[in-house]
């Protein structure tokens, strides 16, 4: 067989040329292809062949629509579209409103999660970016505050790495009227190597090279110097945490930081000064007040990560906790994948971003169906116009070409008003959800995406309506006509219905176990009594030398029902973790235990109970030192070994377990109790009591905090702050009141849509079963009997949906609920609610209808033709 | 008479079928200007020059026989017509009356 010209190639010939050229235009290129044949090769000869067929269409041999002028009939098209559209203006707003609704939940996920997934993406390195955790290889969890010790042993292992370590310590900048910065970091001088900012002024590379220099954001600047032109400029800083002063230099002014960066800062110190403050604390690796950032080539990512668990065992030999990991997270991972990460503060949830991709999908679908089956329902009223239409000559290519043509117009129509509706309902919505998305993330790609996909979901949706009617009898063969009943009974609508169902019943359960769950995180039992309790953290060293002082001073003020110190507040994020031994137990196995400091009126005055043994003695100072107090969760580490009174080892030192409380959470229901070590600590240390807890009377608060505020001014320059407990805890459950605010607006405009489907195609079933109706009525048919008529065939499809609707909906909440520490079991309830609130819709959809034909006279509808 | 001027490319295409004499298609017109001026022009050109020509009226345009080579496809032959043969006389008088304007010295 003799080499042939690519087989496409012929095809695309015949594809771009009209039948009168195709000779002519193959001959010769046939002919030079075996002119090529046998002088370059097949292989040659096949790729010129392709190319001059590729290069041949011209305009004047394209094939040609024959009978059809394209720009003469989109004219017709879109004047008869628009006519038509008034003309039935109720049916065209509840096919649009059903259309419209869809596209803005559609378009308001997409913006979210464009916004969600779009963090970080300045920063240019951060595809090499890997942030440092700490692991506890044991059960897993993460945390993400590391020491100084981990980024330097990091550095000094793995030479090639570029290492960016940042923390936090909140200082008061100038002289006159300090201003407290809580958004100050000390920072390494490859900060900006690894972080991609924008700089006002200064040398990124260099700006914190030397010590006691500074690098401020634009607003800071203009907050200290009145101008973002401070470079140069001295500010006296003194540290919050301690009694240091520098006196530094602005080598850098960055403009505002993006917001979507999870790498945030005001300002920003060198690395040398917090050397300075903090020396003895930098070599242990339980001092973790740091987050570390490194940068590895690609090529090595694998050494280093290989690499790390034999560094660790260098470096720290036996003494290394069991629980002692490191882990490395890659950096655009950082902000959607780290709900598992201790004291995560990120509002990114890839979980919840999946769940609202899914549901938008979902609603789009049904809201495309929805205006599918109106568009093929209301095709009836369009039997005679196409009907003349055809008399006249209209092939079926044209006749499809006008419905599609309609459609695409419709789209873009509700495109357009659910543009508009997001854009002036965004601001509303991110105020109900404490958002910040905004429009800004729309590129224009995006705009042009969305149009283009307005036209494809036109032409998709067009084309059943636009089949059905390119199949419509000519006008005049009046036997085909009567039989022809568009859409009527047509399985494809059941499906569509029944799908729509499916969809608002799933969504429907999905609503009410989300809110129920939320309620039940909000409204859970905590073990302790949360109400009238104020928390008013101390951060200033000075000030919890004083703080037994203070106590008694505000333990007199009237309506003041108690006072306590701890070294946690509520809820807490429990950040000393110690090793717990006893005689039972293996020196070389410790057990994690967390460590809470405490004074001996704590459980009192949060409303603990003692399950055994009993409080620390008050006045014995010396005895307390010696004491702790257990939560039942940490005497089951002693299970039958524990005894009242026994000697426990913590961190290595002797203690005497003199009681146990009852569980309480004192941490958010993210997670379980974990155990917990009671003690009282002399001020000084890390673990020492640095907030006060006081319960006031509720009837005169505002005054009471007013005395707080004034107690507080005695000791202290600082402004006052304080919060409520019971608030704080809500507060931790702000992300799970959005998620189920979101799901709830989303499932009722599923089941808006879903209805006002039903609406829509029970008033055409209606209108075409009018004079069936109205016989039955008048042989005497109940309302009861025509609704029966009317919902039978709704009802299987319904009762088929349900089938796959229920069970679908009750495992995938139930996976849900599974990623919960606490969680509500799933009630039966919830389905029979759901099912019946969409089934009394519907019910009550039809049944309107029914009311509206019953207000006519029978016969005046008879008697009409 | 609307569009009958003749192009540049046009005049050499025209040129050509009056000089094939009866055998010129794609290929051949081609090859032909090819050969006589080192222009490579793509067969598709070729046919669009064609085509345009024909219906200025300057060229007629039959179907010669089919060959194996050309995979059992016929060939549009053209031929130049009066009119075209007029206009390409046309032409060169214009040229020739031009050309003894030019003067000697010009360079």
């Amino acid at each position: 067989m003799p080499v042939q010209p690519p087989k496409w190639a012929m095809k695309f010939l015949e594809w771009t040329c009209s039948s009168t050229f195709l000779d002519e235009l193959q001959g010769d290129l046939l002919e030079l292809f075996d002119r090529d044949l046998e002088r370059v090769g097949p292989e040659k000869a096949r790729r010129r062949f392709a190319r001059k067929a590729l290069l041949s269409p011209r305009w004047h041999r394209l094939p040609k629509f024959s009978n059809y002028h394209p720009v003469i009939m989109y004219k017709s098209h879109f004047k008869v579209a628009i006519r038509h559209a008034l003309r039935h203006r109720s049916a065209t707003f509840i096919q649009g409103l059903g259309l419209m609704l869809g596209l803005t939940a559609v378009f308001f996920i997409a913006l979210y999660v464009k916004y969600e997934s779009g963090y970080d993406h300045m920063h240019e390195n951060r595809d090499n970016l890997y942030r440092v955790l700490r692991q506890n290889p044991k059960d897993g969890t993460r945390g993400h505050a590391t020491s100084s010790l981990h980024g330097a042993t990091l550095k000094e292992e793995f030479p090639f790495i570029n290492l960016a370590r940042y923390g936090n310590d909140p200082v008061k900048m100038g002289e006159v009227k300090p201003l407290l910065v809580e958004e100050f970091y000390w920072a390494d001088s490859s900060f900006f190597q690894l972080f991609t900012f924008d700089f006002i002024a200064g040398d990124p590379t260099s700006c914190l090279d030397e010590v006691n220099s500074l690098v401020v954001t634009a607003s800071l600047s203009r907050q200290l110097f009145g101008t973002t032109n401070s470079l140069g400029k001295t500010i006296p800083v003194k540290v919050y945490d301690g009694n240091q002063e520098f006196l530094m230099e602005v080598k850098g002014v960055v403009k505002d930081l993006p917001e979507r960066s999870h790498v945030q800062f005001a300002a920003l110190g060198p690395m040398e000064n917090a050397e300075i403050l903090y020396k003895q604390l930098l070599n242990q690796w339980g001092f973790s007040w740091l987050r570390t950032y490194i940068e590895v080539p690609e090529d090595r990512l694998a050494e280093v990560e290989d690499g790390i668990p034999r560094m660790l065992n260098r470096v720290m030999g036996d003494n290394r906790p069991a629980s002692f990991g490191i882990d490395l997270q890659a950096f655009n991972d950082v902000y959607l994948h780290s709900q598992d990460i201790a004291a995560n503060t990120f509002r990114g949830n890839i979980r919840n971003l999946k769940i609202f991709a899914a549901i938008g999908l979902l609603i789009l679908l049904i809201s495309l169906l929805n205006y599918v089956n109106l568009a093929t329902a209301r095709a009836v009223t369009r039997i005679k116009e196409v009907g003349v239409r055809k008399t006249l000559g209209a092939l079926p290519a044209g006749i499809m070409g006008q419905f599609i043509v309609e459609s695409v117009l419709f789209t873009l129509a509700g495109g357009v008003a659910a543009v508009c509706l997001v854009v002036s309902g965004l601001p509303y919505i991110n105020n109900l959800l404490s958002l910040d998305l905004s429009t800004g993330v729309v590129t224009f790609w995006d705009a042009l995406l969305i149009f283009g996909s307005l036209v494809m979901l036109g032409i998709i949706t067009g084309i059943l309506p636009a089949l059905a009617m390119a199949k419509l009898p000519t006008l005049g063969d009046t036997q085909a006509t009567l039989n022809f009943k568009p859409g009527q009974g047509s399985w494809t609508r059941k499906a569509f219905i029944g799908i729509q169902y499916f969809v608002s019943v799933g969504l429907l359960v999905g609503a009410f176990a989300v809110y129920k769950q939320y309620q039940y995180l909000k409204n859970f039992d905590l073990g302790f009594d949360s109400s009238q309790l104020v928390h008013i953290p101390v951060d200033d060293r000075d000030m919890q030398q004083k703080l037994s002082l203070i106590k008694e001073k505000i333990k007199g003020l009237p309506g003041v029902l108690g006072v306590t110190m701890t070294g946690e507040d509520l809820p807490s994020d429990l950040n000393n973790t110690w090793d717990l031994n006893w005689n039972g137990s293996g020196r070389e196995n410790p057990l994690p235990i967390d460590i809470v400091g405490v004074d001996q009126d704590y459980f009192d005055l949060i409303g603990i109970g003692f399950k055994d043994g009993h409080n620390f003695r008050a006045g014995y100072a010396l005895d307390s030192a010696r004491t702790v107090v257990f939560n039942e969760e940490a005497r089951k580490y002693l299970k039958d070994q524990y005894q009242q009174g026994q000697e426990v080892l913590i961190n290595g030192r002797n203690r005497k377990l003199i009681g146990v409380v009852e569980n309480h959470h004192n941490i958010t229901l993210h997670s379980k109790v974990v155990p917990i070590a009671y003690m009282i600590f002399p001020a000084g240390f890390r673990v020492s009591a640095d907030n006060l807890l006081v319960k006031v009377n509720t009837d005169q608060v505002s005054s009471q905090l007013g005395q707080l505020e004034e107690v507080w001014k005695e000791f202290s320059g600082d402004p006052f702050s304080y919060n409520f407990v019971d608030e704080a805890f809500a507060q931790a459950y702000q992300a799970e009141q959005r998620f189920s605010t979101l799901v709830g607006i989303f499932t009722l405009i599923a089941i808006a849509i879903s209805i006002v489907g039903l609406f829509g195609l029970v008033s055409f079933t209606v209108q075409r079963k009018l004079k069936e109706i109205s016989i039955r009525r008048i042989l005497g048919a109940t309302e009861l009997q025509l609704t029966q008529l009317l919902g039978k065939d709704f009802l299987w499809v319904f009762i088929l949906a349900l089938v796959f609707a229920l069970p679908a909906a009750w495992y995938l909440i139930g996976k849900w609920l599974n990623n919960f520490a606490y969680s509500i079991d799933l009630n039966p309830l919830m389905l029979v609610a759901a099912v019946l609130i969409c089934l009394t819709l519907s019910a009550l959809v039809i049944v309107y209808h029914l009311q509206r034909t019953t207000k006519i006279n029978p016969s005046t509808i008879l008697t009409s033709e | 008479m609307k569009g009958t001027h003749l192009g540049e490319f046009e005049e050499l295409v025209l040129l050509t079928v009056g000089i094939l004499n009866g055998n010129a298609y794609g290929i051949t017109v081609m090859d032909e200007i090819a050969s006589h001026t080192g222009r490579t022009a793509s067969v598709s050109t070729i046919h669009a020059t064609l085509h345009r020509l024909e219906k200025k009226g300057f060229i007629e345009s039959f179907t010669g026989g089919a060959s194996a080579t050309r995979g059992g496809r016929s060939k549009r032959l053209y031929k130049i017509n009066q009119a075209g043969q007029r206009a390409l006389e046309k032409v060169r008088e214009q040229r020739e009356s031009m050309w003894k304007l030019m003067p000697k010295t010009s360079i």
